[in-house]
C-alpha cells in the first residue's frame, strides 16, 4: 500500500457554511506582524464546534481547508474562512497544521523530467543530496515505478503521472518547512510538504463515494448519448444490435444487473428548427437499462428526425450535460458516458448552442462526478470539412486526466466499423466488471502504464490505442473500488519531504514553489510595482532625478514610513530596504530582482541593462493584473463569490 | 608632468553605441608619450540628452521628428538611443512609434538587427499594440491577432510568456 499510496492533488479549500460575524472582528496577528494574520489548515478528521466542547453537534471541515485563527483558548482554536469576521467555528487545534507562510508547490508537468519522489525523512533524501548520490536515486525511482519497492524504502509516495495544471485545477500541497541547499552545483530548497492520501480525500467526499456498510458488486454504468438528426439512422439500428449482442455476453457470465446501459438522444436548437422536436430526451436511464428487455423496448421509439437542421454542427454538448445530470450515478462504479455523432458540437461561443460551455468545462463536469465521456465520431464525407474541428473538440472533450482522450474515428462514417467497435469496447467494459467479480485483482496504478487491452488488440492501431486507454481507465476504476471495498485504513495524512530541483538534470526545477495570496494582496502588489515602473520608465528617460523619485514614493507606498526616512539615507539600501517590501512577501525563500534593487546598481547599468530590466518589471505587472481580472482562476475558502479573500497561488518566481 | 589638453576623438560605429577613441598626450621631463585610449560614449546617452533639450522646449513635443531621429539612430546601428527615443514617443501616443515598439518586440517580426533587445518579448509587443488599439489604430489589431497565434503554438511547447499571453485571450 505505501508505494500505490498517491497523494492528494484535488479542490481542497473548504466549502462549509459559516455564520457572519460581526465586521469588526479580526483574526489574531502572526507575531511580530502588523497586517498578517495567523492561517492554518484543517486535516483530514478536523471538525467544527460551535463551542470549544467536542460533546456538541460538530460539522466536518475538507481536508486543506484555508482557515483564520480568531481566538485560542487551552487546545482550542477559533476559526473563520476569511479575514473580514466570517467565523466557522471551534476546532481542535492538533486537527490544524500552521501554516503562516502560505507557502505551497506545484508540480511540473513530468513530461520530460521525473516525477517528485517523497521521501519518509529528511535524513533520507539529504543523504542522497550531499553526495549527489544519483545511481541510487535511480535505482530508488526504479523500483518505485515498477512498484517493487521494498518496505524499507525511504519513498513513501510518487507525484502522479498525470499532469494538472494548477490554474485549471486548484489544488494544495503546502510547505510545512523548507531548507536552501545545493544540488549537485545548483541551488535547491529541500521542502517537508504535508499531503493526504488520494483514497482519503474521496472518503470525505459525500455521495456515490462513500463506502457502504456491506461489500456490493462492482457496477459499470454505460450511457450513449446518440446524434438523433436525420442522418443517424443506421447508426442507431447498428447501436441497438451491438447492445443487444452484448446484453447476451452479460446474461451468458452472470452479470446480470452490474452493466447497465443508458441512452439519452439529442437534435440541435429548436428555437431555429422547431420541427426537431425536442433537444435532448432520455429514452432508457441506467436503472431501466440493467434490463435487456426494457432497454431493447424503450429504444425501439428511438427514431432519427424528418427534417434537418441548421447546418453540419448539432448540440452534442446538450445531450452529454443531460447525461451527466438528469441520470442517476450513485450506484455505479465506472461510470461511461459515450457519444455517437458525425457533427461537430457547438462550442461555448456558438449562439446556437445552449449549454454554453466548452469542451473542457463540460469534461471538468463529468470529471467531477467520476464520468469519462468517449466519442465515437462518424466521419462521413458530408460533414468532411468540419471534421478536422470536430476532432480537436471531441478529443478535448474525452481527455481523461492521466490517461488521454477516448476518441474514436470512424472513417466514411461506415457502419460495420462503428458497430464492431461500439461492440469490442462494451465487451471490454464487461470483462473488466466479469474480472472484479471473479476477483482477479487489477494492477498496481504505477505499473498500469504497461497495461494490455484484456481483449485480442485490434490490428487497427486507432482501436488497439483506445483499447489500451480503456484497459488502463478500468484498472483504476477497479483499483479504486477495491481498496474502498476492503475498508483497509489509509493514514489520514503524512509529512514527505522532496527536493524542488529534479535529481538527475538539477538545472531544471521540478516544482514550483507559490505562495497562497490573497486578491487584496495581489491588488496591492500591482498597484505599488506598478508606481515603481512608471519612476523606472522615466528613470530610463531622465535618470538624474530617480532616487528622489524613488525616495518620495517610498514614503508613501511604504507600511512604516518613519523607518523609510532611516533606511533610504543609508547607501546601498535596497528597495526592500527602502520601504517597498510587503509584509505578505517578508520571510519568503526568495530573492526578487526588483525588491534586490540599489541605485547604485541602477546607475552603474547601460541603457539596455535598465530598460530589459523594466521590461520584467513590466511583464511581472501585467501578470498580476491578468490574474487579478480573471475572477475563474480565484478560489474562495468557505465557497462563495470571489472577493478580496479569495485566494490563488502565485509562483514565487513571479514575486518582484 | 604636464597634461597637454589634446584629446583627438574618432569616431567609429559599432553595433549599439559609438566607439570614442580619445588620444591623451602626456608631456613628461620634456619626453612625449602619447596615451590611446579606448572608450565608450554610454549607448542612450545622445537620446537621453536629446530628450532633456525637447522636454526643455516645453510640450507639445515634435513627435514626429523624435520619431525621426529614432529611426535615423536604428540606421546607424545605435539601438539605445533609438529605443529610447522610441519608448518617448510612445509614451506620449504617438502611434508610429508605439507600433515599432510592438514590432521591435514582436516574435513573429523579431530581428536583432534592428532591436536593442537580444530576444522578442510578446508582453512587451501585446502591451504595444494594445495601446495603439485603444487610440483607435485598429491595424494594431492584426499584431495582436498574429500573437495570439503564435501564443497558441509557443504555449503548447511551454513557451512561459506564451502562457501568460494566453491568459489575455482566454
Amino acid at each position: 500500500m505505501k508505494i500505490t499510496m498517491r497523494f492528494l492533488i484535488t479542490g481542497l479549500i473548504g466549502v462549509l457554511s459559516c455564520t457572519l460575524q460581526a465586521a469588526t472582528e479580526k483574526p489574531l496577528l502572526m507575531e511580530g506582524k502588523k497586517t498578517l494574520y495567523q492561517r492554518v489548515l484543517s486535516i483530514p478528521d478536523a471538525r467544527i464546534y460551535p463551542a470549544p466542547d467536542q460533546s456538541v453537534a460538530s460539522t466536518e471541515v475538507t481536508p486543506f481547508s484555508v482557515l483564520y485563527v480568531y481566538a485560542r483558548e487551552d487546545d482550542w482554536i477559533r476559526v473563520g474562512h476569511d479575514s473580514y469576521g466570517a467565523i466557522a467555528g471551534w476546532m481542535k487545534d492538533d486537527r490544524a497544521i500552521t501554516w503562516n507562510q502560505a507557502l505551497t508547490i506545484s508540480f511540473k508537468d513530468p513530461q520530460n523530467i521525473q516525477r517528485v519522489m517523497l521521501f519518509n525523512s529528511k535524513k533520507s533524501l539529504q543523504d542522497l543530496v550531499e553526495g549527489y548520490d544519483t545511481d541510487t536515486y535511480q535505482r530508488l525511482y526504479q523500483s518505485v515505478v515498477d512498484g517493487d519497492s521494498g518496505a524499507d524504502s525511504p519513498v513513501i509516495a510518487i507525484q502522479p503521472e498525470a499532469h494538472v495544471d494548477i490554474r485549471e485545477n486548484f489544488y494544495l500541497v503546502p510547505i510545512k518547512q523548507y531548507e536552501d541547499i545545493f544540488l549537485d552545483n545548483e541551488q535547491a530548497r529541500l521542502l517537508e510538504i504535508a499531503s493526504v492520501p488520494l483514497e482519503v480525500s474521496k472518503a470525505e467526499e459525500p455521495g456515490p463515494a462513500e463506502p457502504e456498510a456491506s461489500p456490493r458488486s462492482y457496477r459499470s454504468g454505460i450511457h450513449f448519448v446518440i446524434d438523433s438528426t436525420s442522418s443517424m439512422g443506421p447508426y442507431i439500428d447498428r447501436t441497438r444490435e451491438a447492445v443487444t449482442r452484448v446484453y447476451s455476453a452479460i446474461e451468458k457470465h452472470g452479470l446480470t444487473n452490474q452493466v447497465s446501459f443508458g441512452l439519452t438522444a439529442y437534435r440541435d436548437n429548436l428555437e431555429q428548427v422547431p420541427e426537431l422536436e425536442y433537444l435532448t430526451r432520455q429514452y432508457v436511464s441506467l436503472e431501466q437499462g440493467a434490463d435487456a428487455e426494457q432497454f431493447l423496448d424503450r429504444v425501439n421509439s428511438l427514431s432519427p428526425a424528418e427534417v434537418s437542421s441548421q447546418d453540419f454542427r448539432e448540440d452534442a454538448y446538450a445531450g452529454v450535460m443531460s447525461a451527466i445530470e438528469d441520470t442517476d450515478w450513485t450506484d455505479f462504479d465506472a461510470r461511461y458516458v459515450v457519444l455517437i455523432t458525425d457533427a461537430g458540437p457547438r462550442e461555448s461561443y456558438d449562439a446556437l448552442g445552449t449549454t454554453g460551455l466548452s469542451a473542457k468545462a463540460l469534461r471538468q463536469l463529468a470529471y467531477d462526478k467520476g464520468i469519462s465521456i468517449w466519442v465515437l465520431h462518424l466521419r462521413t464525407p458530408v460533414t468532411a470539412a468540419d471534421h478536422k474541428k470536430a476532432e480537436s473538440l471531441y478529443k478535448e472533450l474525452s481527455l481523461y486526466p492521466g490517461i488521454g482522450d477516448f476518441y474514436y474515428g470512424v472513417n466514411l462514417g461506415q457502419v460495420d466499423e462503428f458497430g464492431n467497435v461500439l461492440e469490442i469496447l462494451a465487451n471490454q467494459i464487461t470483462q473488466q466488471v466479469l474480472a472484479t467479480t471473479k476477483g482477479v485483482p487489477p494492477i498496481p496504478l504505477e505499473q498500469d502504464v504497461a497495461i494490455q487491452p484484456p481483449v485480442q488488440p485490434s490490428v487497427q492501431p486507432q482501436l488497439a490505442d483506445l483499447q489500451g486507454r480503456v484497459a488502463r481507465l478500468g484498472n483504476a476504476l477497479r483499483l479504486r473500488y477495491l481498496q474502498r471495498e476492503s475498508g483497509e485504513p489509509l493514514p489520514r495524512v503524512f509529512s514527505a519531504w522532496i527536493v524542488d530541483r529534479d535529481f538527475i538534470n538539477p538545472g531544471r526545477s521540478s516544482v514550483d514553489v507559490r505562495v497562497l495570496m490573497t486578491r487584496d494582496q495581489l491588488s496591492d502588489l500591482k498597484n505599488v510595482m506598478q508606481q515603481v515602473l512608471e519612476l523606472a520608465e522615466e528613470g530610463v528617460l531622465s535618470p538624474q532625478n530617480f532616487l528622489d523619485d524613488l525616495k518620495s514614493l517610498a514614503a508613501t507606498v511604504s507600511r512604516d514610513p518613519a523607518a523609510v526616512a532611516g533606511s533610504t539615507s543609508s547607501a546601498g539600501a535596497n528597495l526592500a530596504e527602502m520601504g517597498y517590501m510587503r509584509e505578505y512577501m517578508e520571510d519568503l525563500p526568495y530573492t526578487g530582482e526588483v525588491m534586490d534593487l540599489t541605485i547604485e546598481s541602477w546607475e552603474e547599468w547601460s541603457a539596455k541593462v535598465q530598460i530589459e530590466f523594466m521590461n520584467r518589471l513590466d511583464s511581472k505587472i501585467s501578470y498580476y493584473q491578468t490574474l487579478h481580472d480573471h475572477t475563474d482562476l480565484w478560489v474562495t475558502p468557505g465557497g462563495g463569490p470571489v472577493t478580496g479573500s479569495s485566494v490563488f497561488p502565485v509562483s514565487l518566481d513571479l514575486l518582484p | 608632468m604636464i597634461v597637454v589638453g589634446l584629446i583627438l576623438f574618432m569616431f567609429l560605429g559599432v553595433e549599439r553605441g559609438f566607439q570614442v577613441t580619445a588620444v591623451t598626450e602626456v608631456v613628461q621631463e620634456n619626453n612625449r608619450v602619447e596615451i590611446e585610449r579606448s572608450q565608450l560614449i554610454p549607448p542612450g546617452l545622445r537620446a537621453r540628452e536629446y530628450i532633456a533639450e525637447v522636454r526643455a522646449g516645453g510640450e507639445p513635443y515634435a513627435l514626429a521628428n523624435i520619431y525621426e531621429k529614432g529611426l535615423s539612430f536604428q540606421e546607424q546601428g545605435n539601438l539605445a538611443d533609438a529605443h529610447l527615443l522610441f519608448f518617448f514617443s510612445a509614451r506620449e501616443d504617438y502611434i508610429p512609434a508605439i507600433m515599432k515598439m510592438g514590432e521591435m518586440a514582436d516574435p513573429t517580426l523579431f530581428r536583432a538587427e534592428d532591436s536593442l533587445l537580444d530576444q522578442a518579448d510578446a508582453i512587451q509587443a501585446y502591451k504595444w499594440y494594445k495601446k495603439a488599439v485603444a487610440l483607435g489604430h485598429t491595424p494594431a489589431t492584426n499584431g495582436i491577432g498574429n500573437l495570439k497565434q503564435w501564443a497558441d503554438e509557443a504555449s503548447i511547447m511551454g513557451n512561459p510568456d506564451a502562457r501568460q499571453l494566453m491568459l489575455n485571450f482566454e
